[in-house]
């Protein structure tokens, strides 16, 4: 069966420096807990942001759930990002006038969904991620920890096959951040949800079906 | 629909983070409006008032038809015409003339028009100071009001008087051949402040018998049953390939007149809505600035560029809106300090001059104004947003989402 993000020898150089990614090629399947373990400046977010349909490589190819990634096609990868794909930031990037169930909703919007099936969707993950009593509340009255939680349960409003995380404790605690890894874990068992998440910290890699390392632009399996 | 709705809550929900800062971009291009909207009303309360000066003083409801020469071909006013001319909708009667120019002993001219007497009555309604009209085929005259104290004044000539006119033919050489003619003043007309004071007005056939022409009248006296169809039957006139002329062209010349002026005033007040539309450009580029990430992460989670587009479009629709209400409530608070206010000091100044002013406004706001006022904001307000737009459009993702 063929993985739900195939890469074949991605390839990106930016303009007069080492190539970030040198011929990456890699596999993983559906509903497999990834996570992507590098140094700083190891080329990670490049690779997040082009698996992530936010960024071209210079060669190579991508399947993202069995079609090839056309990155020549606007549309396409609109498609891509608002139907197969969920984003977890290091910064959270919550739209801070809107409450934790607005954030939560905000993608469906984009997605053409009425109020009412957004509101009950939001609502469901909310629940789900343990700030249902809280949805009122805007980014600002929520701590680190629940902020990334709204994010998480954002990330996955679209029922996406994948959810890709760059540094998602980046900004939170130890003990925090172990509950977010263990609460991706849990949805990616329960919904069966594969998440791709890029960390610099090793620890994490426990959590994780297998993890991946980039070392000189190259993706190493290191299990 | 359901999308636009969304996009329109959730630009709303952007405004209202800096209410003040939108308000303040409105009252920007509120001031311009404020200015159109002031401005086009005074030129319309002007219009109002010198078209009510020119009705006052003018018998708007007659037109008199001439004929035309087109293309080098001479169109006459033949009894076909006429039928023609009585035909047209609206025009009540229809009287043809002949006219003959006389000159007194002394020298004054008098144009002559001849017309059937019951096409006078009928057409001019006439009022008698004294006598009557000429009985068919005789040389005695009606003279209008002007007329008959002038030649009374200065040549001494009373109604009843047997006067001689000269009448100034030419021979087959082109030389002048002057005939003397004895005529007789049959009635005086009452004053009636148009055209009839300076009439002398005598009998069709004695005019006819005078000019030699068979054929083409000199031209034709229509009455219209109501002043507001004046201009079209002088359309329709116009279309059997004659002229009409009338006190309705002064009113044209008016509207002419004031066209270009209000033109002229808005294009001076429009340089205000130019600034209050680069107002809207520049709040609009530096929220887009601080928002990058925020469009940089809505791309992520599956905004397309048409979408980021829409969004900060329906703000500056927000803003237009705001801009035009406030913009119309201004132009009316200005007309109404014209016409308080401003009347009464131009009154003072002015003197008796402009006492007519005291019956209408100086500034005449309509709902067309304030219509055309709130969508040139509108409009405005969109076009001004299509280059923030499109410059939030075209960031790229991955950098946006990082951007501090």
């Amino acid at each position: 069966m063929p993985g739900i993000i195939e890469a074949d020898n991605l390839t990106k150089t930016y303009q007069g420096t080492v190539p970030a990614l040198a011929d990456a090629s890699f596999s993983v399947d559906k509903g497999e807990f990834v996570t992507l373990i590098g140094r700083s400046g190891s080329g990670k977010s490049t690779l997040l942001n082009i698996l992530g349909c936010l960024d071209r490589p210079d060669s190579g190819q991508l399947r993202i759930d069995g079609s090839i990634v056309n990155y020549g096609d606007p549309a396409q990868l609109v498609g891509i990002r608002r139907s197969k794909i969920g984003f977890i930031f290091q910064q959270f990037n919550l739209l801070p006038y809107l409450t934790a169930q607005e954030n939560v909703e905000y993608p469906l919007l984009f997605n053409y969904r009425d109020p009412e099936t957004r509101a009950k969707a939001a609502g469901e993950l909310l629940r789900c991620v343990g700030l249902f009593d809280r949805r009122d509340h805007l980014p600002s009255e929520l701590s680190g920890g629940e902020q990334q939680r709204v994010s998480v349960a954002r990330a996955l409003i679209n029922n996406p096959p994948i959810v890709f995380a760059d540094e998602p404790t980046g900004n939170l605690d130890q003990k925090t951040s172990e509950d977010i890894f263990r609460l991706m874990r849990s949805i990616s068992q329960e919904k069966k949800t594969t998440f791709f998440i890029v960390t610099h910290e090793r620890d994490f890699g426990a959590y994780a079906d297998r993890s991946f390392q980039l070392r000189d632009g190259t993706v190493i399996d290191t299990w | 629909m359901v999308r636009l709705i969304d996009y329109a809550r959730l630009s709303a929900r952007q405004l209202l983070k800096k209410r003040t800062r939108i308000i303040l971009t409105a009252i920007g291009i509120a001031i311009g409006i404020a200015a159109v909207v002031g401005i086009i009303s005074l030129g319309e309360g002007i219009r109002h008032q010198a078209i009510e000066t020119v009705k006052q003083q003018s018998d708007l409801s007659l037109i008199e038809v001439t004929g035309t020469v087109r293309d080098g071909t001479v169109i006459p006013i033949t009894e076909s015409k006429v039928a023609l001319i009585q035909g047209i909708p609206h025009a009540k009667s229809a009287g043809p003339v002949y006219r003959a120019s006389f000159s007194t002993l002394r020298q004054t001219y008098l144009g002559v028009t001849g017309i059937r007497g019951e096409d006078f009555s009928r057409i001019f309604r006439p009022a008698f100071s004294s006598g009557a009209f000429p009985d068919p085929g005789s040389n005695n005259v009606v003279l209008g009001y002007d007329v008959a104290e002038k030649l009374r004044k200065y040549e001494g000539i009373r109604p009843g008087d047997l006067f001689t006119v000269v009448i100034r033919d030419y021979d087959p050489n082109g030389a002048p051949l002057d005939r003397k003619l004895a005529i007789r003043t049959s009635g005086v007309l009452k004053e009636r402040g148009d055209s009839l004071d300076n009439m002398v007005i005598m009998d069709f056939d004695s005019v006819k018998a005078m000019s030699g022409d068979d054929v083409a009248y000199n031209s034709v006296y229509v009455r219209i049953d109501d002043p507001e169809h004046v201009f079209s039957v002088a359309g329709d006139v116009q279309s059997l390939g004659l002229s009409a002329t009338g006190a309705f062209q002064q009113i044209e010349s008016v509207n002419r007149f004031m066209d270009l002026v209000i033109l002229f005033l808005s294009l001076f007040a429009a340089i205000s809505l130019v600034i209050g539309a680069l107002m809207i450009v520049n709040t609009m580029v530096m929220s887009v600035y601080e928002r990058t990430r925020e469009i940089g992460v809505s791309m992520a989670v599956g905004a397309s560029r048409g979408d980021v587009m829409t969004l900060i479009l329906i703000e500056c629709f927000y803003i237009g809106i705001i801009g035009g209400l406030l913009g119309d409530l201004l132009g009316i608070a200005f007309s109404f300090c014209l016409n308080t206010l401003g009347k009464s000091y131009l009154m003072a100044q002015m003197g008796d001059l402009f006492s007519g002013f005291a019956r209408y406004d100086l500034a005449i706001v309509t709902p067309e104004i304030l219509v055309m006022g709130f969508l040139v904001a509108v409009i405005l307000s969109l076009l001004s947003g299509v280059y923030p737009a499109m410059k939030a459009a075209a960031l790229d993702p991955v950098e946006a989402i990082h951007h501090t």
